[in-house]
């Protein structure tokens, strides 16, 4: 609607600059004159800047949309191959976790400890001698919280840090 | 349409010799001419035309057609082609997507099995006993070796392959069918694994497998069993628990590009694996390698061919030790890898005497004190094929002894006549609730149940002989089991060799107790154990006293049957065995051993002189390991 105001402004803009002319020079050459501005075509004015604003704005918006998927791809990369380092590093946690029980499991082998026991002039006890122990030293004992034989409690207690690890741990992927 | 057809109906223009043009349809030609003599001068003028025919044949020209009909043509053409493409396109997309994307998928996504952690066997004291850890296995892909032989000789030269391993791999590089993947040596070190690697041989790979070990040496071997290669077990405890300790496969999927490297964006599945449970035995791997070291020691001494040990505790049935010895083809003792303990049935022998005589006090026949005639020697089924005379170890002639006294002794005569006051019926009741001819509760691979005839069906000198020992089998475990019965006061409690188990999500979970049923009365119990002592301090079992602890226990010398009898004094074949229980006051640990063929010509072929001295020295282990204490006042053999 402002474009067609704007259009009938100029067009009755150059009809009062027509009469001018006539004015001025006058005759028929003047009427001659007048009838071709009358048939000239009416131009119209087109708002190019606007036109030209929002074509830079598309292709900026679009530009600005590449470079958001680019980066939105790279960090997606990034991110993928951390996922795999840190995949590696769990399975290389848990190899040497294993690797680590079997050490600490033969280690702690009888033979191993025979082994070693002779080395430092241990032999196998060949009898048995018991001692009578007072009664208030085996109070004192008990008092001190020393904990006794193993019962079942025990077996639980022994197997807890385990059973603690393998929880939390499972094998994971 | 016809292209011919319709160029034959097409106007052509024909010019003739005379330079005129005329048109005509080839389907309105002139006709020909009238068929008739023609004159000589037209008939030459025809040959001449004919002639002048066949020189220069017509000149055919084509019009141009219509246009708009063939761009209509094409048109259409070129429409249907889009409209086939278009359908296959629409066709690809629903129906059938499924094989091409299978395709792509193949190409780009890996597809791994993610092995189960096999589960962990422990020790009642947390200790190890057998383990996966990861190892190594080296493959070739036949397709992509290079150099068939120089691979081969590099990798004999690291891995040092056998010469039949050598010519599978050649034959493989060669076939003319490559195989995708051979292995060439499975769960090696990773260190060589390493060497191999580096040598960048074409074809050849290294991938991870698990590796079942024993970090405690041979301790155990025979109870825990076997896996294969492929980590399934086959034998012993790995095969009895093999639902459990194998876990579930898990799987991955992963979109990979050509470097192996996870695709951004791609999908990826991962069905994680559930770990196998882990069991925690009733043994105690310190009293085993000990009682192993032992046995192994004993049966070397005594040239024996082999020995069996079980350490049980007396009031939970949990065994704490079970070994077996054996001497392989090259004459050298180890350690079994059977379980002898539980598969193997044998006579018992007079270690047997036990369960007559709990029967015969249980059922009030008799008293420790109650005696009976016993001649040198008992003839049964006389003067027919089954006659068999029965005799006792130590010959004596007629003499008045008591049933202490026929214990002490260790007198088969003595015991069978005592029995006899029980029956045949009430005996084998007896003997059926001490657990023979019937599995334990332990329930191992193989393992044996023995064999006791039902009683109805004892004939002849069976009858006599079941009461101390021949005449039924029975296996270590069982016998063991039924000792300590005795020692419990006379409740039967099944032995077991599985205390826990640790789930995948860790829970612990302790197995429930053992079944336990009464077989004779608390007294009965008492009584038989108070003989059982006199046998230890004054009789055969002398040589299984210990200091200052009470012991009691009874030996067995049993005849080997071969060839359907038990030989002769010059070529009988001997199972000597000790069973018994301290402190005897309170029992806490049962042990049995059993000493398989030692040396007939030695004078410690007997059970009192082969097993009862080793039994002593096990019980010491025991008392160390398991911090077992006197009862108050028990001072051992003093003053019995």
């Amino acid at each position: 609607m402002a474009l067609a105001v704007r259009t009938e402004h100029a067009r009755i803009d150059r009809r009062g600059r027509g009469a001018a002319a006539v004015a001025v020079a006058g005759g028929d050459r003047l009427a001659g004159s007048r009838a071709g501005v009358a048939n000239r075509p009416n131009l119209t004015v087109v708002p190019r800047r606007r036109a030209a604003r929002s074509i830079i704005g598309i292709w900026v918006l679009a530009a600005i949309l590449m470079a958001g998927a680019a980066a939105f791809q790279t960090q997606l990369a990034r991110r993928q191959v951390t996922l795999d380092i840190l995949d590696s590093q769990i399975r290389a946690a848990h190899d040497t976790y294993d690797v680590l029980r079997r050490e600490r499991a033969e280690l702690r082998s009888p033979g191993r400890l025979v082994e070693q026991a002779a080395l430092l002039g241990m032999r196998p006890a060949e009898s048995t001698e018991f001692i009578s122990i007072s009664p208030d030293v085996i109070a004192e004992v008990q008092r001190s919280g020393v904990p006794g034989d193993s019962g079942p409690d025990g077996l639980v207690e022994e197997f807890a840090d385990f059973a603690a690890v393998k929880s939390q741990a499972g094998r994971a992927p | 349409m016809n292209g011919r057809g319709h160029a034959g109906r097409r106007p052509v223009q024909v010019t003739d010799r005379r330079g005129s043009t005329r048109r005509h349809s080839s389907s309105t030609r002139p006709p020909a001419h009238p068929p008739g003599r023609r004159t000589g001068h037209a008939a030459r003028r025809v040959v001449a035309r004919r002639a002048a025919t066949r020189a220069a044949p017509p000149v055919i020209e084509f019009r141009v057609g219509d246009t708009r009909k063939r761009m209509r043509f094409v048109v259409n053409l070129f429409a249907g082609a889009c409209a086939v493409v278009l359908a296959y396109c629409i066709w690809l997309q629903t129906g059938g997507s499924e094989p091409l994307l299978q395709d792509g998928r193949s190409q780009r996504v890996r597809e791994s099995v993610i092995v189960a952690q096999r589960g962990t066997i422990f020790a009642r004291d947390g200790g190890e006993l057998a383990i996966s850890v990861p190892s190594s296995t080296v493959y070739a892909d036949p397709r992509m070796v290079v150099d068939g032989p120089s691979t081969v000789a590099s990798l004999t030269a690291v891995l040092g392959l056998s010469t039949t391993k050598q010519q599978s791999l050649l034959d493989s590089f060669a076939a003319a069918e490559k195989k995708a993947f051979v292995y060439v040596a499975r769960q090696i070190d990773d260190e060589l694994a390493a060497v191999v690697l580096s040598l960048d041989l074409e074809g050849v790979g290294v991938i991870e497998e698990e590796r079942r070990i024993m970090p405690s040496g041979e301790v155990g071997r025979s109870v825990l069993g076997l896996t294969n290669v492929d980590g399934e077990g086959i034998a012993g405890l790995e095969k009895q628990y093999e639902e459990i300790l194998r876990g579930i496969d898990g799987a991955r999927m992963r979109e990979r590009d050509r470097e192996g490297r996870s695709l951004p964006g791609a999908s990826s599945t991962t069905v994680a694996p559930i770990p196998g449970t882990d069991l925690v035995l009733t043994i105690d791997r310190s009293l085993q390698f000990q009682v192993e070291t032992a046995l192994l020691s004993r049966v070397e001494e005594l040239k024996a061919k082999g020995g069996t040990v079980v350490i049980m505790d007396t009031a939970t049935g949990d065994i704490y030790s079970m070994a077996n010895v054996t001497r392989n083809e090259f004459d050298e003792v180890e350690v079994s890898s059977a379980n002898l303990a539980a598969v193997e049935a044998f006579d018992p022998g007079s270690v047997a005497k036990v369960f007559s005589v709990a029967a015969v006090i249980d059922a009030g026949v008799a008293t420790p004190d109650s005696t009976v005639e016993v001649p040198g020697s008992m003839t049964f089924n006389e003067g027919t094929q089954w006659e068999q005379e029965v005799h006792d170890a130590k010959p004596h002639g007629l003499q008045t002894m008591s049933l202490r006294q026929i214990v002490v002794d260790s007198s088969n005569i003595g015991t069978l006549l005592m029995a006899q006051r029980v029956g045949n019926t009430t005996l084998g009741e007896y003997l059926a609730g001490f657990g023979f001819g019937t599995r334990t509760a332990v329930d191992f691979p193989d393992e044996s149940a023995g064999i006791i005839k039902d009683a109805e069906d004892w004939q002849g000198a069976e009858a006599a002989t079941i009461s101390y020992g021949y005449g039924y089998t029975a296996s270590s475990l069982q016998l063991a089991a039924a000792v300590n019965t005795v020692a419990n006061g006379g409740v039967y409690v099944a032995p077991r060799l599985l205390a826990a188990t640790i789930d995948p999500s860790g829970t612990f979970a302790e197995e429930p107790a053992s079944a336990t049923r009464r077989v004779v009365s608390p007294e009965s119990a008492a009584t038989v154990t108070d003989m059982l002592r006199d046998v230890v301090c004054s009789g055969t079992g002398r040589d299984a006293r210990i200091d200052e602890m009470s012991v009691a226990g009874k030996t067995g010398t049993s005849y080997k049957l071969q060839g359907g009898g038990y030989g002769d004094a010059t070529n009988r074949i001997y199972r000597a065995s000790f069973v018994g229980f301290f402190p005897a006051q309170a029992p806490r640990v049962t042990i049995l051993v059993t000493i398989d063929e030692p040396d007939p010509t030695s004078n410690d072929r007997f059970g009192g002189k082969a097993a009862a001295p080793l039994f002593a020295r096990l019980a010491r282990a025991a008392i160390h390991e398991l911090a077992i204490m006197p009862v108050a006042g028990d001072t051992g053999c003093d003053g019995r």
